[in-house]
């Protein structure tokens, strides 16, 4: 019993685990922005629109600013998004991202930058600005379910959807799993983890042999339940005033483009 | 078909493992190489596309445009030179530690030639592309400078954490369940996987070659691409930002002569390919 009563002076060796802190955050962010991207609500009336007239909108906008060597159109393009983030999506976290993906690919371009090439390099900069943003605005205000009907809409084969569908679901499921597994490594690392490659390539590997029983299991009710692999639209195209906003800005972002892009 | 959703979630979250590099940082894994010789190449070129995919249009990282040469670099290019390069190396021979071996040249050689196919899109952006002045318009590094950038840190470090993950996971599942690493079998019994890999490759493709015949190609996807690169290829930019001193008109001949041989092939391919889906879709 004296070794009860003993003081212990167990003092676990440092170890460098950012890598699993890193890790767990990422997996609950992943899970986030799937509940998130989901369960989206529409709450302002403009953002009630067909996804197919944003998403139309947005490809445009894209096509356009990349093609475009006209700094004006670019920048103008660009005040618009960040207007739009301003004052309808109000999320600021899109302007910081794109702000963090501007930055690097200034980073990238200063070689070129000091030997001259100042204006392009400043035209691409504000172009991965524009892209981010707009791209992280149809994220963040169309549930992802309204996103993959649009792909349907574009002739998209069946296959193609079904995987993709279901692919998001096996990420949030599997985002599960790991994000559970490593918060179960993460309790038990004590002192120096010298397996760190095998205990990552093991939940790699379990994660893979997991989710091949799930597909296997998934196949098989799916097929019970008589699911021939065909996607119908059952909604009808109601065009709203909201559609017709989107209409008009897909008009004047090429207006726009024609008149001072080129 | 459901081992194809699966094949994507997991390469999807392969992306996202961050693995512990020497100096405390961290990295991560493309993972294609892995899913080729688990699920076979055809099965790893659609999950990993669709992988790529999800992260371009739900997660917002990558770019949109440049679906078409991410996937072709990553989702084509490397589950392919995985997938041949393994079963080359490892051959019949039932040796653990050859097929160890073969599974970890797939991984390091795959990922740098992935990389040499980025490096090269790169290094042929400024001959496409210039202003009346001369100055390049979307990406202004050359081949010279794009290849030495993009494969020295994937040699030196990003193709060694592709391997060891290849090989650890590889032997992982070999030893759980052995049975359920593609043999190969299912390769010739389902040609339409193979269509179907063809067609999402070449559909991205095939924008990029139109933009040709216009003079405007890969402008979309260069500049995307870029966007793109924080993510997935931190090393890479940092050294191209090392590198002040490089002239940027100093193409040699033969490089371009080479290039545009390259993409007049890819062109004709498409054209071909498209007149085909033409003739199809008409009767």
């Amino acid at each position: 019993m004296d070794w009860l009563f003993k003081e212990d002076d167990y003092v676990p060796v440092k170890d460098n685990s950012r890598y699993l802190g890193k890790n767990i955050f990422i997996f609950s962010e992943i899970i986030s922005k799937i509940i998130n991207g989901v369960n989206l609500r529409q709450s302002n009336s403009i953002l009630s629109a067909n996804p197919l007239m944003r998403f139309i909108l947005l490809i445009s906008t894209i096509i356009l600013l990349s093609l475009s060597t006209k700094v004006t159109f670019v920048l103008l393009t660009d005040v618009l998004i960040v207007f739009t983030v301003l004052a309808i999506v109000k999320n600021n976290h899109i302007l910081k991202a794109a702000f963090t993906f501007a930055s690097f690919t200034l980073i990238m371009l200063i070689p070129s930058i000091l030997n001259g090439n100042k204006l392009n390099a400043i035209i691409i900069v504000l172009k991965v600005f524009g892209d981010i943003c707009s791209v992280s605005i149809l994220t963040s205000t169309t549930p992802w379910n309204d996103i993959i009907k649009v792909l349907k809409f574009f002739l998209v084969p069946d296959i193609f959807i079904f995987v993709l569908e279901n692919t998001l679901r096996f990420i949030y499921l599997l985002s599960n799993i790991s994000f559970e597994t490593l918060c179960a490594l993460k309790l038990r690392s004590i002192g120096k983890n010298n397996k760190k490659y095998t205990n990552m390539s093991s939940i790699i590997g379990n994660m893979f042999l997991k989710s091949k029983n799930m597909s296997e299991e998934m196949y098989y009710a799916m097929e019970c339940r008589g699911f021939t692999g065909e996607y119908e639209i059952k909604t009808r195209f109601h065009f709203s005033i909201a559609d017709l906003l989107f209409a008009t800005l897909i008009v004047v972002v090429f207006i726009f483009y024609f008149t001072m892009g080129r | 078909m459901p081992l194809l959703s699966v094949g994507a979630a997991f390469s999807f979250l392969i992306m996202m493992f961050n693995l512990p590099l020497p100096g405390g940082t961290t990295g991560h894994a493309v993972g294609a190489a892995l899913i080729a010789i688990l699920l076979g190449p055809y099965a790893a070129c659609i999950s990993v596309t669709i992988a790529l995919v999800i992260q371009a249009i739900f997660f917002g990282d990558g770019g949109i445009l440049a679906i078409g040469a991410n996937t072709f670099n990553m989702a084509f290019v490397m589950p392919f030179v995985a997938y041949f390069l393994f079963n080359f190396i490892k051959g019949n021979s039932q040796s653990k530690k050859r097929t160890y071996l073969a599974a970890f040249i797939a991984g390091y050689v795959s990922l740098n030639i992935a990389a040499l196919f980025t490096a090269i899109e790169f290094g042929i952006q400024p001959l496409l592309f210039k202003d009346a002045s001369g100055l390049p318009l979307y990406c202004p590094y050359p081949v010279s400078v794009a290849i030495p950038a993009m494969l020295v840190p994937h040699m030196l470090v990003a193709g060694f954490v592709e391997g060891f993950v290849t090989v650890l996971v590889y032997g992982y599942i070999n030893k759980t369940s052995p049975d359920i690493i593609d043999k190969g079998e299912n390769f010739k019994t389902k040609p339409l996987y193979g269509l179907l890999a063809a067609m999402i490759v070449l559909c991205p493709i095939g924008l990029l070659a139109t933009g040709t015949a216009w003079g405007e190609w890969g402008s979309d996807e260069i500049r995307e691409l870029i966007g793109f690169i924080p993510k997935a290829m931190e090393n890479g930019f940092n050294f191209n930002s090392l590198m002040p001193d490089y002239t940027i008109s100093n193409i040699p001949e033969v490089a371009g002569y080479i290039i545009s041989a390259v993409s007049g092939i890819i062109l004709i391919f498409i054209t071909f390919k498209f007149i085909n889906s033409f003739k199809r879709s008409s009767e």
